[in-house]
């Protein structure tokens, strides 16, 4: 087991680097500067921006520097906001993504494990065609046009809930902003854990053991609950490393329609507006992130499934 | 007698694919999607063809117009005909979409034939790159590469796309090779004093092809989402060409006009779902494993 988890650990910090290294490059090596695009300075001045942000060096040179910095999780000055640091940004924007993406996943398995199960248990009658139903459609309507289709109804015809921005303080009418950007964020998820959810439990329930349960007489609620469930939802724990990457791009659009200062927003308006730092920061904030969960998934899956530690 | 002739005689052969194109073909939803997709992806060619309105015209009388008589979906900001540019949209949407996944299905199939046939050392640093691609979040990757190019062409999109969606197909190709080499038939085609092109072509391709189908039936769908994606953040397809997520997100940008949202976001979703729905029923026609 130790010795599974160094490995995945190590590649985990092999991926970051690789990443570091590349998005480096695209933003240093790309034609045009963050100073040609608006009106024309004098080249006296851009020389002197250029040595203020360190640009007259090598790229090897740069990348050295950058890379001390980022240890000591330092992303150096935004171009975008002259005067201003990345992290000034990056930091209020983290807490609001990393909330955002948390309250998000959590509502996903809330409501679609739940669905998924009763799904399952009445397999091929109406609850189950109404909830994949409602799984195909979370595939099909990207958050894009769902959060938009959702301000259009609750927030502007109905007038149910506020369309956006993000809450002030703790109170109710505050915190319901968040629950459309929530559901938003969570319903693709929902529509694959349920999915996911049902085949899985489907699969286990066909299992000898089961029949055996069933044998010495268990009740149906029990052996569902208790003997099913627990290698029912393996296909579901597995999905969670690839939804940490999903629900984080998904978090980007989440918060461009609904007005929220997170990550996300940072980040786009940094690549729209070329902040190689600001791009940057983002970028490893995000890229650690994806890294970090999707190593405490391998470790979940681990306890699950010994078999995973030996290959 | 002559009838256990005549029922051995009755008998055709099928061949695999066959069989699987019929167990499809048995599948309502999957032939009604199909049907679906047609009727959506010929409207998207005839229809800025035949219309009345040329995209590029305005009507200032009309601007923000409701959907009416004259324009059926409405008309936009500059007072151009909605359904046209929806229509138009969807153009680009479907080229980036099937071209994209043609790129990264070619450069798939190789990558992950390569590797399975090389072996040993070279496999390994092969696989051991995928993984590596594997482990990071693409998206961000490509947002940056979209940032950074000075000209939002449709090219350029499709490239992007196509360029970094290899990864899923190479390792499915380099796993039927590998299990595929170990089978009693090859074996036994090897034995029989088959050559190695023969073989490829005899008993490789023809047992490849069903899972390379389904993968990319299942992937257009994903580089359109990418797409949209991509254009509603602003980073993709931008004017004078229009995208269905350019669309939505000039819709998004104005909700009271509620047509400006809901018709490309609705072009979009029925064409996921009709994409998706043929995808499925392909694996299950395929009878695939998913991955």
């Amino acid at each position: 087991m130790l010795g599974f988890l160094i490995r995945r650990f190590a590649a985990g910090l092999a991926t970051l680097f690789v990443i570091a290294v590349l998005s480096f490059c695209f933003t240093r090596l790309a034609p045009g500067s963050p100073f040609s695009s608006e009106r024309q300075l004098h080249p006296e001045i851009i020389k002197a921006y250029e040595e203020y942000y360190g640009l007259d060096k090598p790229i090897y040179v740069q990348f050295w520097r950058a890379l001390r910095g980022y240890l000591h999780l330092d992303f150096g000055p935004s171009t975008m906001y002259r005067g201003r640091s990345v992290n000034e940004y990056i930091e209020p924007g983290f807490a609001k993504s990393i909330r955002l993406g948390l309250l998000g996943a959590a509502f996903a398995f809330l409501i679609g494990l739940p669905l998924g199960v009763f799904a399952s248990a009445h397999q091929n009658k109406a609850l189950d065609h109404a909830a994949m139903s409602v799984a195909t459609l979370g595939i099909c309507v990207p958050n894009f046009v769902l959060g938009p289709l959702l301000v259009l109804l609750f927030g502007l015809t109905l007038k149910w809930l506020p369309t956006g921005l993000w809450p002030e303080d703790g109170s109710l009418k505050e915190l319901s902003k968040l629950i459309l950007p929530m559901i938003t964020l969570a319903m693709v998820h929902i529509a694959y854990i349920s999915r996911l959810g049902r085949a899985g439990m489907l699969d286990v329930m066909n299992k000898d053991y089961i029949r055996t349960a069933r044998a010495k007489g268990l009740s149906e609620r029990t052996v569902y609950l208790k003997h099913g469930l627990k290698n029912g939802i393996t296909p579901v724990v597995s999905y969670a490393g690839p939804m940490v990457a999903l629900v984080l791009t998904g978090s980007i659009v989440v918060e461009k329609v609904f007005a929220i200062p997170g990550l996300g927003q940072h980040f786009i308006n940094g690549a729209l507006n070329r902040d190689a730092n600001m791009i940057m920061g983002c970028v490893l904030v995000y890229s650690s992130l994806v890294i970090a969960l999707n190593f405490l998934v391998d470790v979940a899956y681990g306890f699950l499934d010994p078999r995973v530690r030996v290959s | 007698m002559a009838a256990p002739l005549e029922l051995v005689a009755d008998v055709q052969s099928r061949s695999p694919g066959r069989m699987a194109m019929r167990r499809f073909f048995k599948n309502r939803r999957a032939v009604i999607c199909i049907i679906l997709l047609a009727v959506v992806g010929s409207a998207t060619l005839v229809v800025p063809w035949v219309t009345r309105h040329d995209y590029r015209e305005s009507d200032w009388e009309y601007t923000y117009g409701k959907p009416n008589g004259t324009y059926w979906m409405g008309t936009d900001a500059l007072g151009r005909d909605l359904m046209v540019r929806v229509f138009l949209g969807g153009r680009i949407s479907f080229a980036i979409g099937f071209l994209a996944t043609a790129v990264s299905v070619i450069i798939g199939v190789a990558y992950g034939a390569t590797s399975a046939f090389a072996g040993g050392r070279i496999d390994a640093v092969m696989m051991r790159f995928v993984d590596i691609l594997y482990g990071m979040p693409y998206m961000l990757v490509v947002i940056i590469i979209m940032s950074l190019t000075e000209s939002k062409s449709v090219l350029i999109v499709f490239l992007v796309l196509g360029l970094f969606g290899w990864l899923t197909i190479s390792r499915i190709v380099r796993g039927q090779v590998l299990s595929l080499r170990e089978r009693e038939f090859v074996e036994a085609a090897k034995a029989l004093g088959v050559g190695a092109p023969a073989i490829i072509w005899r008993h490789m391709i023809p047992n490849i092809l069903g899972p390379v189908i389904v993968y990319t039936t299942l992937a257009i769908p994903s580089v359109m989402l990418a797409e949209s994606f991509l254009s509603f953040l602003g980073l993709g397809v931008s004017e004078p060409e229009t995208s269905w997520g350019v669309l939505i997100s000039e819709g998004q940008q104005s909700l009271e006009r509620w047509w400006f949202v809901t018709f490309p976001g609705a072009a979009l979703a029925i064409t996921l779902f009709c994409l998706n729905s043929i995808g499925d029923g392909l694996r299950d026609a395929f009878d695939v494993q998913q991955k």
